[in-house]
């Protein structure tokens, strides 16, 4: 369109609620649910404005306002809706659906172009995601918290960008100890306090954000597994990662073996941000075991360390490891633009 | 750093020029792209932003590029910035939209979030001055339609 022509199609409208349909879905979208249907009745205009929003979010406002009738009322909604639906969010971690509910609402959204799904609810952990969600072909963005796949033998998310997963549980099929969840276009992972992971192998060859918030290292040991997928399988030996954020990653060398085995998968690694955590019961012998893991492994971290340009060190305390740490991070990163330590703030 | 300001001319709708630095003026993308494409002759013609608009446009843009400004005082000069009629609100989106600044139009939505969140469907109209054009039978229909909502 040439810009004369954009010039005819200016009205010389000042109303709101003439504005164009996607600048008004910009706007409602950022207004509590409930307000959004009282703008049904503003006018005429306004009527069906709210039943065409691309992303339907249910927050804590919502399920406090509507109490025992919540279900009910989403299914109305639902029912309601004309256009497509790419965004589908249920936030409220006090209050509870049932499975046979949510289960329907996935069906639904699933049968309408869903690309951002959202479940954060109280279930108490026990919510298990319908086998539905992996043939959902138009996700792109999953974030789960409190819930759990019974993964199904080889499934993929065909187009998934970004999962985030907290307080999450994998479990494989009974008689499958190794199942394979593949992610062939997934950028973004985190992992909050999850549990089981490391009994998936995770393939996600373009990976370029891991975040892994929790104090298991177990969740990383499904990165080291590259090896046991089946070589047909194995889209790419090594990760695309580009930034990787580690909790509470213990000072042991147990944690920091993990860790190097995860590096020396990641080539491209950039960024990397990790918060120390030293053991309750770290005693000098920990700290002298993993001074001389890391001597000994010199060679490997200057390895891993090439390509790094930003480190940031959390929760650092100042210990005599923990400083050497800061020694052995300068002296084998050339291309290191920028350092920051954060010390523990004491309350 | 460059060794001389390049300055661009910009023409709205209702034939007036403004002369700008083109550091600033790129803060539209659409601009920006113009530029980067080289498709800027003499002047680049605005034809869906009046004078009035883009003058408070150039206000935003000049204020948001000033060098040590603190984020306070931006925060104070953008809560006054938003405070307008809603049929200029109107128009500086429309014309953030067309100009493609994100920043700026995500700031104008908000502020019609913000008139819109928790007020009475009474209080919205009046707030934008929309004539109710259903008849009671009407609008008590959609009422109870949606009944939680209304509580």
């Amino acid at each position: 369109m040439s810009l004369r022509e954009i010039a005819s199609d200016v009205t010389k409208s000042t109303i709101i609620g003439e504005l164009p349909i996607d600048i008004l879905h910009r706007i409602l979208e950022n207004v509590p649910i409930k307000d959004v249907v009282i703008t049904s009745i503003l006018s005429k205009q306004w009527l069906h404005i709210w039943s065409t929003l691309p992303h339907l979010v249910f927050d804590h406002l919502f399920f406090h306002h509507v109490g025992a009738s919540a279900a009910n009322i989403i299914r109305k909604i639902l029912m309601h809706h004309t256009e497509n639906i790419q965004g589908f969010h249920l936030i409220s971690k006090s209050h509870t659906l049932l499975q046979s509910d949510v289960d329907q609402f996935i069906m639904f959204v699933s049968n309408h172009g869903v690309q951002k799904f959202t479940l954060d609810m109280d279930t108490d952990g026990k919510y298990v995601l319908p086998d539905s969600i992996f043939t959902c072909s138009t996700l792109t963005h999953l974030k789960l918290s409190r819930c759990m796949f019974n993964l199904p033998v080889d499934v993929q998310f065909p187009n998934l960008v970004s999962l985030q997963l907290e307080l999450f549980s994998i479990d494989c099929l009974v008689g499958s100890n190794n199942a394979t969840l593949i992610l062939p276009v997934l950028e973004t992972l985190e992992l909050m306090r999850c549990f089981n992971v490391h009994s998936v192998n995770l393939v996600c060859p373009k990976l370029v954000n891991l975040s892994i918030l929790t104090s298991y290292t177990v969740a990383f040991q499904c990165f080291n597994n590259l090896g046991s997928v089946p070589a047909t399988d194995r889209l790419d030996v090594s990760l695309n990662l580009q930034s990787l954020r580690i909790c509470d990653l213990k000072i042991s060398v147990k944690c920091f073996s993990c860790l190097l085995c995860l590096l020396q998968n990641c080539p491209k690694l950039v960024e990397l941000d990790i918060d120390l955590l030293e053991k309750v019961d770290a005693t000098r012998n920990h700290s002298s075991e993993l001074f001389y893991y890391l001597k000994a492994h010199d060679q490997v971290i200057s390895e891993v360390l090439r390509m790094i340009r930003t480190v940031r060190l959390r929760k650092f305390k100042g210990t005599a490891i923990e400083m050497y740490l800061v020694e052995v991070i300068i002296d084998n990163s050339p291309n290191i633009k920028r350092m920051n330590i954060e010390t523990v703030q004491e309350k | 750093m460059s060794s001389s300001t390049k300055f661009l001319t910009l023409k709205t709708c209702d034939d007036k020029k403004f002369v700008l630095d083109e550091a600033i003026a790129v803060r539209s993308q659409t601009i920006k792209n113009m530029v980067e494409d080289d498709c800027v002759s003499n002047v680049i013609p605005l034809p869906n932003v009046d004078s009035k608009t883009m003058t408070k446009v150039i206000e935003y843009w000049k204020k948001h590029s000033e060098e040590g400004i603190s984020k306070d005082m931006l925060m104070d000069f953008d809560k006054a910035f938003v405070k307008v009629h809603h049929s200029i609100l109107h128009a500086l989106i429309l014309a953030a939209n067309f100009l493609n600044d994100k920043e700026m139009l995500d700031m104008m939505c908000q502020e019609v979030v913000d008139r819109i969140k928790g007020k009475t469907p009474e209080e919205i109209r009046k707030e934008f001055d929309i004539k109710n054009d259903f008849t009671p039978e009407e609008e008590e229909e959609i009422r109870k339609e949606n009944a939680w909502a209304f509580e």
